[in-house]
């Protein structure tokens, strides 16, 4: 079933809908749960959490790109339950070596300047990503957005992880001298 | 936390640029570089200067290869007779006994008197010690040559070759021939031969010798126009510039660094890329290289028009974490975003 038929069965208010959904997505979806949280039931917790959010998203709702807009509420879900963990002192994943890594992107600024707002910092990212070269790109995505790991990555695109590191290491280097270039303050 | 807000502002980023690195979704493949094809048609083919009127047109070194593949093809000199030539280049050193496979030789410049379905026949126009001027010699391409390099992999050239008869060569026009030493092994013989590996048509200008022109500082080399984007603004600690940074008739430029400490030589070589393909055929680029010989690492890395060449005389490129301080300090990857990959895993 294509994206427009499970979205006009959310708008139908059919049940059929989440199946539909979860048939087409749920794999997609747990990928994207577990490499936050490494945990089955709270990765399968969040899938079905975000089945629910997305019934209660569309209507009105209408999303151009389902596979997208379900993951970030998966993303989101898992995130905040990360975050709730992270306090329990019950991490796990990838989640805090990428948030480390992120680190490395945090421009230099005074600490006195007012932070940029985060529509604009989406702006710049996304202007950022659409100029880098589209492996890089992907790999920055599935190192970032998906949080797969380093050894993940290097096999599914037939590298070494040395290579995978490094051109890593110089997407955040590029990412940080661009949100200098354009004075950004976090 | 700052980095929790970029990690957030990520989640908000075009739902396409998520969709398309989902996982399982592969990057695209690249295209292999076949930058030397652009010499045109006949560039890949391999070429087999026959003597008309010139008595030893091909190198057949019994001393080195301990045989020749082909008497008609002897060479009555040596290939010493040839690289004393001041226009070789050769990766592997004058008189080695061990030259590199496809070892850059020398060229020659032929006015084009006739042509064949198979190749065509000339006049020297600009020659060597070896190929004399004013003498008129034949250039046929030659099918079903096997070669095996040293590194064990083989190719055939009529797996590479395009037809000679599409090539744009015509009567009247001079082409630029340029000469490759093989070795290669048959049976329990080690032979070697010398083909024309390219035909091109070029410019004139294009230096074939190498005396330097123009000598600069290291601060000018960062500057110059044609090679200075190239040039690393940061030059690795404990290497010391030799005298001074040399241009080469505006072609080539060439810099050589000294590291007492661990006797290691640093040479920087940044050219167009027309200009290194002639050195070497099959030009692997952005990936660290071994010389057997002598242990040296070199790299070639892109730089859009030209290339630049990393050469350490005795330590391993990939064991040295400042090298991509280095290369990236050059204005050109510094400004631009598609920097290289440069893979070390090899």
């Amino acid at each position: 079933m294509d994206d427009r038929q499970i979205i006009e069965l959310y708008n139908e208010r059919s049940e059929t809908a989440i199946s539909e959904t979860a048939d087409k997505y749920g794999k997609y979806l747990y990928y994207i749960a577990y490499h936050i949280l490494y945990n089955e039931q709270d990765s399968e917790e969040c899938v079905n959490d975000t089945y629910l959010r997305t019934w209660e998203a569309i209507p009105p709702q209408y999303p151009n790109k389902l596979s997208a807009f379900l993951g970030r509420i998966t993303r989101n879900l898992a995130l905040n339950r990360y975050r709730y963990y992270m306090k329990e002192k019950r991490g796990y994943g990838q989640t805090s070596l990428v948030l480390d890594e992120l680190q490395e992107c945090v421009p230099a600024g005074n600490s006195t300047e007012q932070a940029i707002e985060e529509k604009l910092l989406v702006e710049v990212i996304n202007r950022f990503l659409h100029e880098l070269p589209i492996e890089k790109r992907m790999m920055f995505l599935r190192r970032y957005w998906y949080l797969s790991s380093i050894k993940e990555i290097a096999e599914d695109y037939e590298m070494s992880e040395g290579k995978v590191k490094m051109t890593l290491l110089r997407i955040r280097n590029k990412l940080k001298q661009i949100l200098e270039k354009e004075g950004i303050v976090l | 936390m700052k980095n929790e807000r970029i990690f957030d502002a990520l989640e908000k980023i075009d739902a396409e640029l998520i969709d398309e690195a989902a996982p399982g979704n592969k990057p695209p493949k690249k295209m292999k570089d076949k930058t030397w094809l652009k010499w045109g048609g006949m560039a890949a083919c391999a070429l087999v200067i026959v003597g008309v009127g010139v008595p030893f047109l091909f190198s057949g070194d019994r001393n080195l290869s301990g045989g020749v593949d082909n008497e008609e093809l002897q060479l009555e000199g040596n290939i010493s007779d040839i690289t004393s030539d001041g226009k070789v280049q050769n990766e592997a050193g004058e008189g080695e006994t061990n030259l590199d496979t496809m070892a850059y030789m020398t060229e020659i410049k032929i006015k084009i008197d006739e042509i064949f379905p198979d190749g065509f026949r000339g006049t020297i126009e600009l020659g060597t010690d070896v190929f004399k001027e004013g003498e008129q010699i034949t250039v046929v391409a030659q099918d079903n040559v096997t070669v095996v390099q040293k590194d064990g992999s083989i190719f055939d050239y009529d797996e590479l070759e395009p037809n000679i008869k599409e090539s744009d060569l015509a009567v009247g026009n001079s082409v630029w021939v340029g000469f490759q030493r093989f070795d290669y092994v048959v049976g329990n013989g080690k032979y070697n031969q010398i083909f024309a590996y390219h035909v091109v048509e070029r410019d004139d200008s294009i230096a074939t010798d190498n005396e330097p022109i123009e000598e600069l500082t290291l601060e000018e080399a960062v500057t110059d126009a044609k090679f200075g984007n190239l040039f690393p603004a940061t030059i690795l600690d404990g290497y010391v510039l030799q005298d001074t940074v040399a241009v080469l008739n505006d072609t080539v430029l060439v810099a050589s660094f000294d590291n007492a400490t661990l006797g290691d030589e640093l040479t920087i070589r940044i050219a167009s890329r027309e200009w290194f393909s002639s050195q070497k055929r099959d030009l692997v680029q952005n990936t660290v290289l071994y010389r057997e010989k002598d242990g040296a690492s070199y790299i070639y890395i892109a730089g859009g028009e030209n290339i630049i060449q990393y050469t350490f005389s005795r330590t391993d490129i990939a064991d040295n974490e400042q090298f991509y301080d280095m290369v990236y300090s050059a204005s050109y990857f510094s400004e631009c975003i598609d920097y290289p990959d440069i893979d070390v895993s090899e």
